[in-house]
């Protein structure tokens, strides 16, 4: 925590914060990532609380300095572990029809706006991308970490972070083609018009 | 890429450099050797620019809000939590290195105060039995795990404090005060909850299960 910091360096007190403190800090910014990661209130809810439970029981793990970073990280994986845990579930447990009934579990776009006046169509193509990318997207483009902030949350290189952000953003902009100014029809082996200019 | 670089010039961006460079983190010779190859290429031009609209898009749509009685959840968390297995103590150090706990208590006093009710600033556990689960849809309660009852005391609060011992205490019990530390006190002003800190070097939990 950065008060803490500043504290030591101006030589000022130090007072420890209060667990209202830091869920009030922080929910904000914890809840957001949960959404954006798992595009859904309930999902996102079920994050949020399991970080802050996580982050209560887990004080002893906790570097000063650190404590934004190890939130991210913690909501990540969750939601990381999350989809993967449904994904074995779908495929391990159910019968054949099963993936075809789970798939429309989601919110549709008008509950999903008047949940929280939320951009579904944002959101769905989000929601569309891999688990993987969407969070090298997702902590790169709304919560701006550097991409070796990213290699730490997500335990991987900074190369793969930065293949990861560039696929996942070509798929967001394709799904959203739409709706930017200016988009090329994709077409294999043609040459610009505007090449040599 | 549709066609390839003519000869000696520089050879188009990698995926990776193409979205680094449109962040603006490619540095030095890197960042102008990209520079350049953009000067002359239109597709990794627009390449560049295509990250770049992928990013503003994502940041131009409305930031999804905490609902309110999740705030609510989150600030009783210490006392509607699942308590791990294992010593009772929770520690953390300060930027200075200073050993802080966790704890439950009643905040002013040495001990828990047997009380009537529990404080009406926890809204979460409206049960005051030890052990039983609280009565809103709690995530904890909802995936049917045991939770700390907050028990009888006077007010529920949860104190980070600085202590000057140089390590935690091993086991569950209870360790003898410390002589305090950098010791400060800061009572709830009246908008605030009864969640307060309060520097103590009793580490006491109460009404566990």
């Amino acid at each position: 925590m950065t008060d803490a910091i500043v504290a030591r360096e101006t030589g000022a007190a130090w007072a420890a914060p209060t667990w209202d403190d830091v869920v009030r800090q922080h929910a904000d910014r914890v809840y957001r990532l949960a959404y954006r990661l798992s595009g859904n209130r309930a999902d996102a809810e079920d994050l949020t609380q399991e970080t802050f439970v996580r982050v209560f029981r887990s004080l002893s793990d906790y570097t000063p300095g650190t404590f934004e970073g190890w939130l991210h990280r913690i909501t990540t994986n969750l939601f990381l572990d999350m989809v993967r845990r449904r994904a074995r579930i779908r495929f391990d447990a159910l019968p054949e029809d099963a993936a075809e009934r789970l798939a429309a579990s989601g919110p549709g776009p008008e509950q999903r706006y008047a949940e929280n006046h939320l951009d579904p169509e944002i959101q769905d193509a989000l929601d569309a991308l891999p688990a993987d990318f969407r969070a090298a997207v997702v902590l790169c483009d709304l919560e701006e970490l550097s991409y070796e902030e990213i290699a730490a949350t997500l335990g991987i290189k900074v190369g793969t972070v930065r293949s990861r952000i560039h696929r996942g953003r070509v798929l967001l902009r394709e799904a959203l083609a739409h709706r930017a100014p200016g988009v090329r029809p994709v077409e294999a082996g043609s040459t610009s018009a505007e090449d040599g200019a | 890429m549709s066609r390839p670089a003519p000869r000696f010039a520089l050879p188009h961006l990698s995926d990776e450099a193409v979205a680094a460079f449109a962040d603006n983190v490619l540095r030095d010779g890197a960042r102008y050797r990209a520079q350049q190859h953009i000067g002359e290429c239109a597709e990794c031009r627009s390449a560049v620019a295509d990250q770049r609209q992928a990013r503003s898009l994502l940041r131009s749509a409305p930031l999804p809000a905490l609902p309110g009685d999740l705030l609510e959840r989150l600030r009783t968390v210490p006392v509607s939590a699942p308590l791990p297995s294992g010593p009772p103590v929770v520690s953390a150090l300060s930027a200075d290195g200073q050993p802080l706990f966790a704890a439950f208590g009643t905040g002013r006093d040495t001990g828990p105060a047997p009380s009537s009710a529990a404080s009406p600033a926890v809204s979460a556990p409206a049960s005051t039995v030890p052990g039983a689960p609280p009565a809103d849809r709690s995530w904890a309660h909802r995936h049917h795990l045991p939770t700390l009852g907050l028990g009888v005391v006077a007010a529920a609060t949860v104190m980070v404090g600085a202590l000057a011992t140089t390590a935690p205490t091993a086991g569950g019990g209870a360790p003898a005060p410390a002589s305090p530390g950098p010791v400060q006190q800061r009572t709830a002003s009246p908008g605030e909850s009864d969640l307060q800190a309060v520097f103590q070097p009793v580490v006491d939990l109460t009404g566990r299960r």
